[in-house]
């Protein structure tokens, strides 16, 4: 290659120009705030640092959520260890360019910078499938860019804070420890994270991803993996810009592959593994993880008949190896292993075929227990058909932000009948399935999450039926539910209410789906009015935000049903009253976590009175809470031992360490 | 000349080129002549008479200018906020607002848009800042047709304020207040106008001296015009909130020279058609400076009449028809005006 050829390439830099996949978002599926697309633009909020409409968010952050019964209960029967494992949220994204020499990748961090966990590229074949591969994870080196242009090297993220400031060791120490103060900190050291705690001051800056030499193939899809769990509030990132040569000159490749960070183990030749009893070994490879157990297995012939024991298989968490899941590794290996499997996560894969799919639970049939099918966009109606026709037995399902179902996909499973928890974050799925599948386990149904369901027809009935029948349940996610009137409300907790209003509302559905509806209203033998929802008395965790419920609403159900409650959002519930908080500290004694934000109505004695009250409240979220004025925040910080949440628009930091002081 | 060199070389392959490159030379002679007027001109003369092949594909030329209300000292540049001495509620200096009124100018690979909301000043009275609900409302639309919105078409705008109205619903924000809103898009390849009204601010086409389209006044009553709304909470019989839905919307086939003035009641109830059109007679050639000159002399007038007490004003004059009341002099109110021309000039 001549020297002018090296001078003519320039460095291009791409937006994304689209999103191909995501886990969670905040945003609703309509407007373009806190959407993923938000992306897809240049940079828009940076060098400004707070909290943007115009930027990617993720629906959770923060330990607040893992720490919920209802999220421990789907991690709790996953036994084995996953330590490098530890994202939580993931994007992928396509740029329209390919890029045949990566630079870097810079990632404009707007709001609780310093969460990426992994970066992934992905390799087209001629089918247009994607392979992936792991080009950088947290804490190999990377660079951050401030917005005096200054850049930093990080050659260890596991570097603390004052390693990189160390004209203000004083005080960033002194944040850190008013930090601990607010939050507790006990709850932070139960969940295993790679990042230090707080992960990074909270300045807007470029992350800069080094991806020199570290792609040896064209490409255009990267994908990014988040631990935002130690995040002291949501993560923001105004966009991702990827930087490289998308001219092809025909050069030799880099030499250098993937590096794999294989780690070299010392064995001490003294023990002799082979020699120790059955039970011993058994023991000490539940707790290898998978990869480890499966390199033991291949050491010897004795080893590997003991660390392959279907015992071994009865938890299968396959999300952490989600991009090295194929049709053949299911064929090849799980079918072997899978005999006795009882809890099974496929979470995070991409595109396994009916076939593989269908002889996995055809294996486990009636033994599994737990089928986490999170974000598996290759799921067709077909795989559905498959686990109700396999797996009676099933009681965790989830099928979080599966968007690409359609709603009549899920009908064949509105037979199962042993469901405890079901998560259909994000989904097609609409009553016909829900109706009968809710009154099918009104027993024993103790978690759902029917959050930004956007075909749900009929919330109303839904939630009717949860509330006059499921007298287990114990958590309730509505976030974005649509079409909750307010007299819907009102009809749910037993207050006085409008019928003809239910009768418009049925009147207003086209003609088939009412038909649709009395045919299932029928059959379930829906119940047309609630007296009281006294019966609940396991419910301990509602989330009703950016729905709409009435003033008193929320009175007359912590009044009815408060005792067990220690979740409580009502994130942009705009109309909720000083009455209504007022008498969650009078009946909710167990209250953990409360979000107000968003509220103009919401006054300090009303706080006040319900902290004094809620003795265990370990976090609540006031941002944007118009009566409740910042220097009250700060008394309260030092008289409660609660983490108040206090977010703000975007603004330009004077000082970069205002924050932390 | 090196810009004319470059302008000539796009000209040349505009013509035999295809869609496509016509497409490009478009935008990339409007890009090359925005910088400059002096520019402008030259490649214009170059540019028109050698390719009479091209569709010719209009845009927007626009200044814009304002006061906020209440308030005589006057802005040297004219342009733009002044904070009200009477206002205790802090206000963040936003960009493109004018008081309570706000606007917006954008355009995307369709059209050239252009918006004004006047935010009802009520609202001061519950506390609560009116320029926000306006500022942002007006906000939500620049950015969505930055974005998003990729159709442009007679029904277009009402989604558009419709879907700058959610957008406001879905910030984490309570953005409490109402405002009026009036939008226009000058659809570049069909040289259509589309409009959205909702409210007292308005627009009106101008041709040859003579007013030929404008905008329908929606009012409940008398100073009472069609706003949208947000006040989860507050209960006052008084408030007023209107859908997206019931803006009126028109299209109108513009020309070239046809001027576009868009403007907040502060014009409207101070400034009657006729000096409005003597005024814009003015304009000889349709430079943006020149405009800006108009722009600037329209709002002065405003200003000025709205605190004249002896102005027979046309505010004066709709509360004589309306009501029979008889009071003269204007209405200081705030601000804003667009003033825009359609041209293929570059």
């Amino acid at each position: 290659m001549s020297e002018s050829d090296e001078s003519d390439r320039s460095i291009t830099e791409q937006i994304p120009s689209n999103v191909l996949d995501f886990s969670s978002q905040y945003g609703s599926n309509r407007g373009r705030n806190y959407n993923m697309e938000n992306i897809c633009e240049p940079p828009e909020i940076y060098p400004q640092y707070g909290d943007s409409t115009h930027a990617l968010v993720f629906r959770t952050y923060g330990p607040w959520w893992l720490n919920m019964p209802s999220y421990k209960q789907t991690r709790k029967n996953f036994k084995r260890e996953q330590k490098t494992f530890t994202s939580r949220d993931f994007i992928d994204i396509q740029y329209s360019s390919l890029v045949y020499e990566c630079i870097s990748l810079n990632i404009y961090e707007t709001y609780n910078p310093g969460t990426l966990e992994a970066v992934y590229v992905g390799k087209e074949d001629d089918d247009r499938n994607i392979t992936w591969h792991r080009v950088w994870k947290f804490p190999e080196p990377f660079s951050i860019v401030l917005k005096d242009d200054q850049e930093i090297f990080i050659e260890n993220g596991l570097q603390q804070m004052h390693d990189l400031f160390p004209d203000h060791i004083n005080s960033a120490t002194a944040s850190l420890n008013s930090l601990h103060l607010n939050t507790d900190n006990e709850q932070i050291s139960k969940i295993y994270t790679r990042h230090t705690y707080p992960p990074a001051a909270r300045i807007p800056r470029i992350l800069k991803i080094p991806l020199k030499n570290k792609v040896p193939f064209p490409t255009r899809h990267i994908r990014l993996e988040f631990d935002h769990c130690t995040a002291n509030y949501y993560i923001e990132i105004d966009t991702i810009i990827l930087r490289g040569y998308t001219s092809n000159l025909n050069q030799t490749l880099p030499t250098e592959t993937i590096s794999k960070q294989e780690e070299t183990f010392e064995f001490n030749s003294e023990i002799n593994l082979t020699k120790l009893p059955f039970d011993i070994l058994f023991l000490i490879c539940s707790y290898l993880d998978l990869q480890s157990l499966i390199r033991l297995s291949s050491t010897c012939r004795r080893l590997r008949e003991q660390c392959l024991h279907p015992l071994q298989f009865s938890s299968v968490d396959l999300q952490p190896y989600w991009n090295t899941i194929t049709n053949n590794s299911i064929e090849n290996f799980f079918l072997n292993h899978c005999i006795q499997t009882r809890y099974l996560s496929l979470a995070w894969t991409k595109s396994i075929e009916l076939s593989p799919f269908n002889q996995l639970l055809n294996l486990c049939s009636t033994n599994l227990i737990q089928l986490n099918l999170a974000c598996c966009q290759y799921l067709k109606g077909e795989h559905i058909e498959v686990i109700a026709n396999y797996c009676s037995n099933i009681e965790l399902l989830n099928f979080e932000n599966c968007f690409g179902l359609a709603t009549d996909d899920f009908i064949p499973l509105k037979n199962l009948c042993h469901i405890r928890s079901l998560n259909v974050y994000r989904t097609s799925i609409d009553f016909k399935t829900l109706l009968p599948l809710i009154d099918n386990n009104k027993e024993h149904l103790e978690d759902i999450n029917l959050g930004n369901c956007q075909y749900l027809v009929d919330t109303i009935g839904i939630v009717k039926l949860l509330f006059a029948r499921c007298s287990n349940l114990r958590s309730l996610d509505l976030w974005r539910a649509k079409d909750l009137s307010h007299n819907a409300y009102l009809s749910i907790i037993g207050l006085p209410h409008d019928v003809y209003d239910e009768e418009t509302r049925l009147s207003e559905l086209s003609a088939d789906k009412q038909e649709e509806l009395a045919l299932v209203y029928s059959v379930v033998n829906l119940p047309v009015e609630i007296d009281s929802i006294t019966h609940m008395i396991n419910l301990s965790e509602i989330d009703i935000g950016w729905t709409d419920p009435p003033p008193g609403f929320i009175q007359s159900l912590v009044e009815q049903a408060g005792r067990s409650l220690i979740k409580i959002f009502l994130t942009a519930c705009r109309r909720i009253s000083n009455e209504d908080i007022v008498a969650i500290g009078d009946n909710c004694p167990k209250l953990r976590q409360l979000d107000l934000l968003g509220s103009n109505i919401i006054n300090e004695q009303a706080i006040e009175y319900m902290l004094k009250r809620c003795l265990h409240l370990e976090f609540i979220d006031i941002s944007f809470c118009g009566k409740i004025s910042d220097p009250t925040i700060e008394i309260w910080k030092r008289q409660y031992k609660s983490c108040f949440k206090r977010s703000y628009t975007p603004i330009d930091h004077s000082d970069i360490h205002e924050e932390l002081a | 000349m090196q810009s004319l060199a470059i302008c000539a070389r796009l000209v040349a392959r505009a013509v035999s080129g295809t869609e496509a490159e016509n497409f490009l030379y478009n935008s990339l002679l409007r890009l090359s002549t925005s910088s400059s007027v002096h520019n402008s001109q030259s490649s214009s003369r170059l540019a028109i008479p050698s390719s009479p092949a091209i569709t010719r594909a209009v845009h927007l030329v626009t200044a814009t200018s304002g006061y906020s209300g209440h308030d005589d000292d006057e802005d040297d540049k004219g342009h733009l906020r002044k904070k009200k001495n009477s206002t205790k509620i802090p206000r963040s200096n936003r960009p493109n607002v004018n008081g309570d009124d706000a606007y917006f100018v954008a355009k995307n690979r369709l059209g050239d848009f252009l918006g004004v909301a006047d935010g009802v000043g009520g609202w001061r009275e519950h506390g609560i800042d009116p320029s926000l609900f306006s500022s942002s409302l007006m906000e939500a639309c620049k950015s969505l047709v930055d974005n998003k919105l990729i159709d442009l078409n007679p029904v277009t705008l009402k989604e558009l304020l419709s879907k700058g109205y959610q957008q406001l619903l879905e910030n984490k924000q309570c953005i409490v207040g109402s405002s009026t809103a009036c939008i226009v898009a000058l659809h570049k390849e069909k040289s259509i106008l589309h409009t959205a009204n909702l409210g007292d601010s308005g627009f009106v086409i101008i041709r040859k001296n003579i007013i030929v389209h404008r905008s329908q006044e929606q009012q409940h009553y008398f100073n009472s015009p069609f706003q949208l709304a947000i006040h989860p909470a507050i209960k006052d019989q008084r408030l007023i909130a209107d859908s997206p839905d019931s803006a009126s919307i028109t299209s109108f086939n513009v020309e070239e020279n046809d001027c576009i003035l868009i403007a907040t009641d502060g014009l409207w109830d101070n400034v009657p058609d006729s000096t409005i059109l003597e005024e814009v007679k003015k304009i000889t050639e349709p430079t943006l400076d020149n405009l800006q000159l108009i722009a600037h002399a329209l709002a002065k007038r405003a200003l000025d009449n709205g605190h004249d007490p002896n102005f027979y004003s046309p505010f004066a004059k709709n509360a004589k028809r309306s009501l029979g009341i008889n009071i003269c002099g204007g209405k200081p109110d705030d601000i804003t005006v667009l003033l825009a021309v359609v041209t293929s000039k570059c």
